[in-house]
């Protein structure tokens, strides 16, 4: 039952993206998100647009899973869409109706903000479609690394990430098979008010925190028992290195970054090159 | 009265493309008052068969009747249901929560809506009938006890709520052999207040000598509903399966491979002494 | 030829829980040869995984000494050579890996000690074929079965290079079939050379060691070759074990007044009673 989760989950295929540095991935995928809320102008929006379809064609991922990101958001999506077309007030009315008044403005504004959501979401679910969750942890460890200088216990923090995905699944089934223990003793989880139904959840939530300590304690002799060590004389198994895909991502990504923030703060009037900024 | 499968399937997430059919056809009978096995190896749809008996699970397709109560309606009693059966999982003892042993088991008669009197009283029954002593355990912590106590907590919980029918899945799993026989004897002494009771086991030895008949189940199919010694005849088929009979049986039938053939099938350790002393002195005659 | 030499060696080791009044182990004095296969059986209770944990410095002994290879565990600046040398697999096939692929997981023993990369995929794959595991090294652990999981876990294990592996309890939460897999690999280990403690509360897996020691109440109560072990089966039974079937029916039957064999296996039973009946 609570198998269908997914993840914006890893898509196992071949492509150049796949095969990307995870850490340019992380640090490129933080200069879209950047770029995203700097756009303003249309163009700029078409710029992001096109940036989008480029990467998730070359990734080779199936459309389907993309869609599949979103549907977790469009709810909340939809929500502040309605909320930013009921209260923007500004500009001239397109129709009104009762107390709702509709402004030009106020469409335009909620589109610009929908897209922005639907990009950000896609964005970053190319991110974990085509990384894998070590490479993940492994790019952010690596990326971390300048934060050992502050005695930050980066390569433990690592291993956490690295744990708790681990157990995602692990700790899901046992909540599963403790909720069916309890249901078996007649509890409850369905009908009640909010307090009952908060109430009712005692009986899987501390056997579940009773486990993970066990667990913990567990695994923490199991990594002892394997020299498990923060110190620097670590290797790492699956090595990083950068190619020239990385480079030609890097190049395209941060075109398109100057390009929006060009755009958004019109510096072409500067080179008289205002044409281009409608 | 009878717990009764008749056609019953069930699959995992019908009607996607991760669909899994984890029981096919499954017909059997299970009478009151009986001891029932049910063996398979991991997989074989064990642990999803015996959730359907107390309606966690519902079937996609087939019926199923516990005693009076219709399982295949629309919206079945599942309230009396779950205190007509009364299911105890793996590792029980995972399942433990409350601040008191008291407390805990009272959970069950709790949700059931007795009253104060009524839910004490059941405590007090359903922990003294797990071999403890209730004034000793009953203001302890359920995490203070031994691994032993806690599993007896944990069935404790469970007989409260006074089912007619108890089903355990694996109640011996992780124990060591003291343990084992005293948990066994434990759940053979629990028929009189529960009189029907379904085991489901990996262990041919521990099951095959308390079982009245024992159901043998692979990839999601029932392939035998025998009583042990009709069962242990089978011992390719079930060797074929992946699964074990009793090393009593093995005996007789390498026994019976050499030219010396018992009178009967013994299951028991006892019982396979017995028959070779009898042999042994009747062959010096 | 065998070198002889001591793996583990415990002299008068007693260990006591913080939190506990009595003490878990009262005065063991054992020492474990290089290539044996001992069984250690003991009922719950009996001390067995606190001497598991104090064989590779887990846990250090209140009183008393543990060394392997002549390194005691309490040298701090030693602990991980001893680590490498006594590697250990425990009850829970869950609760020992820590990543989210195979791979990486085995990958995780060599990382910790500085080996090098390729030499790290070189022992990823030779750890897997020891265990028969070749085919999931890619495999996520959710999927796997419990006997599958225990093997990835020797794997772990055995990518350290281990000259002793502990198991402890490792088959005690699984399947008939898990378990067979398991003492399989374990048994194949030994006849390669790696000295094998196993600890278990299944006394059918003692039959196949060279030697059984009996842990109860703390102590070590018996410490012989099984077969001798076997014949004195009103010891185990005081100390909460039993005699697997076959041994345990041989007694019953020479009890009663039948010259038959002390036998431990079904083969050799069967072979003593075709000859008396």
């Amino acid at each position: 039952m609570l198998n269908n989760i997914s993840f914006g989950q890893y898509y196992p295929v071949q492509s150049v993206v796949h095969r990307m540095d995870a850490r340019v991935k992380i640090l490129l995928s933080i200069l879209f998100i950047v770029a995203v809320f700097f756009v303003q102008t249309y163009l700029g929006y078409v710029v992001i647009f096109l940036l989008l379809v480029t990467m998730i064609a070359v990734s080779h991922v199936k459309l389907k899973s993309i869609l599949k990101s979103i549907k977790g958001v469009i709810f909340l999506i939809v929500f502040t869409a309605v909320l930013n077309l009921i209260f923007t007030q500004s500009g001239n009315t397109l129709w009104a109706w009762w107390i709702f008044r509709l402004t030009d403005e106020g469409v335009r504004f909620t589109a610009m903000m929908a897209l922005r959501l639907l990009f950000l979401v896609m964005g970053t679910s190319i991110l974990t479609l085509t990384t894998t969750p070590i490479e993940l942890t492994d790019g952010l460890e690596s990326l971390m690394t300048p934060l050992k200088w502050i005695k930050f216990p980066v390569h433990d923090v690592a291993v956490i990430m690295s744990i708790a995905l681990r157990f995602i699944p692990t700790l899901m089934e046992e909540t599963d098979k403790i909720m069916m223990a309890q249901k078996a003793r007649g509890a409850d989880f369905e009908s009640g008010n909010i307090f009952k139904r908060i109430k009712a959840l005692v009986p899987i939530i501390i056997p579940l925190f009773v486990s993970a300590f066990r667990r913990a304690e567990e695994l923490s002799f199991a990594m002892d028992a394997r020299c498990y060590n923060s110190s620097s004389k670590r290797t790492r198994y699956r090595k990083m290195s950068l190619g020239f895909r990385d480079f030609a991502a890097s190049f395209v990504v941060i075109v398109c970054f100057l390009a929006v923030l060009t755009l958004t703060y019109g510096w072409l009037d500067r080179f008289g090159l205002v044409w281009l900024g409608w | 009265m009878s717990i009764v499968v008749e056609h019953l399937n069930f699959t995992y997430m019908p009607d996607t493309p991760y669909a899994k059919t984890a029981l096919k056809d499954i017909n059997l009978t299970i009478n009151e008052g009986e001891l029932f096995g049910i063996i398979g190896a991991t997989g074989s749809g064990k642990s999803t068969l015996i959730q359907h008996f107390n309606g966690l699970i519902k079937a996609t397709e087939g019926r199923i009747k516990v005693f009076d109560i219709d399982l295949s309606v629309k919206k079945p009693d599942y309230k009396r249901l779950r205190a007509t059966v009364g299911l105890v999982f793996q590792y029980p003892e995972y399942q433990l929560f409350d601040e008191t042993v008291k407390a805990d088991v009272g959970f069950g008669p709790r949700n059931l809506g007795l009253s104060k009197d009524e839910i004490d009283t059941r405590v007090r029954e359903a922990i003294s009938l797990v071999g403890l002593n209730y004034d000793d355990i009953a203001e302890k912590s359920p995490f203070d006890l031994s691994g032993g106590q806690k599993r007896r907590v944990a069935i404790a919980g469970v007989i409260a709520m006074q089912p007619k029918v108890l089903v355990l899945d694996e109640p011996t799993a992780g124990l060591d052999p003291k343990g084992k026989k005293d948990i066994l004897r434990l759940i053979l002494s629990l028929r009189k207040a529960s009189p029907t009771v379904i085991i489901i086991s990996h262990d041919m030895d521990e099951i095959a000598g308390i079982a009245d008949r024992i159901a043998v189940l692979d990839k999601g199919e029932v392939k035998y509903v025998l009583p042990p010694k009709e069962l242990f005849d089978k011992a390719e088929e079930l060797s074929e399966l992946g699964l074990d009979v009793p090393e009593t049986v093995k005996i007789y039938k390498e026994l019976k491979k050499r030219g010396i053939v018992l009178p009967d099938m013994p299951v028991r350790k006892s019982e396979l002494a017995r028959l070779i002393f009898e042999r042994f002195k009747g062959g010096r005659g | 030829m065998l070198r002889m030499s001591t793996a583990i060696k415990l002299d008068n080791v007693t260990f006591k829980y913080d939190n506990s009044a009595t003490e878990a182990l009262k005065g063991i004095s054992l020492d474990i040869e290089e290539g044996e296969f001992v069984a250690l059986v003991g009922s719950n209770g009996s001390g067995k995984s606190t001497l598991a944990k104090l064989m590779n410095g887990l846990l250090l002994p209140t009183t008393g000494a543990v060394s392997a290879f002549g390194v005691d565990t309490k040298d701090d600046k030693s602990i991980f050579d001893i680590r490498k040398s006594v590697g250990m697999v425990f009850q829970n096939p869950d609760n020992q890996m820590i990543a989210t692929i195979v791979e990486d997981d085995i990958a995780f023993g060599p990382e910790n000690i500085g080996v090098p990369s390729e030499e790290i995929g070189r022992r990823i794959e030779w750890a897997l074929k020891s265990v028969g595991m070749e085919e999931f090294r890619r495999s996520t652990p959710f999927k796997l079965s419990g006997g599958q999981k225990q093997r990835i876990a020797i794997a772990g294990v055995l990518a350290l290079k281990p000259k002793v592996l502990v198991l402890d309890e490792a088959t005690a939460m699984l399947d008939p079939k898990g378990r067979r897999e398991v003492l399989e690999v374990v048994h194949e280990l030994n006849r390669e050379g790696i000295t094998v403690v196993h600890i278990t509360h299944y006394m059918e897996e003692a039959l196949s060691a060279d030697r059984l020691i009996v842990l109860s109440d703390g102590r070590v109560a018996m410490d012989d070759k099984p077969r001798a072990i076997f014949s004195r089966w009103r010891e185990l039974d005081a100390v909460g074990l039993a005699l697997p079937t076959v041994a345990s029916l041989a007694d019953i039957l020479i009890e009663g007044g039948m010259d038959v064999e002390r036998a431990m296996t079904r083969e050799e039973l069967v072979e003593s009673l075709c000859r008396l009946l």
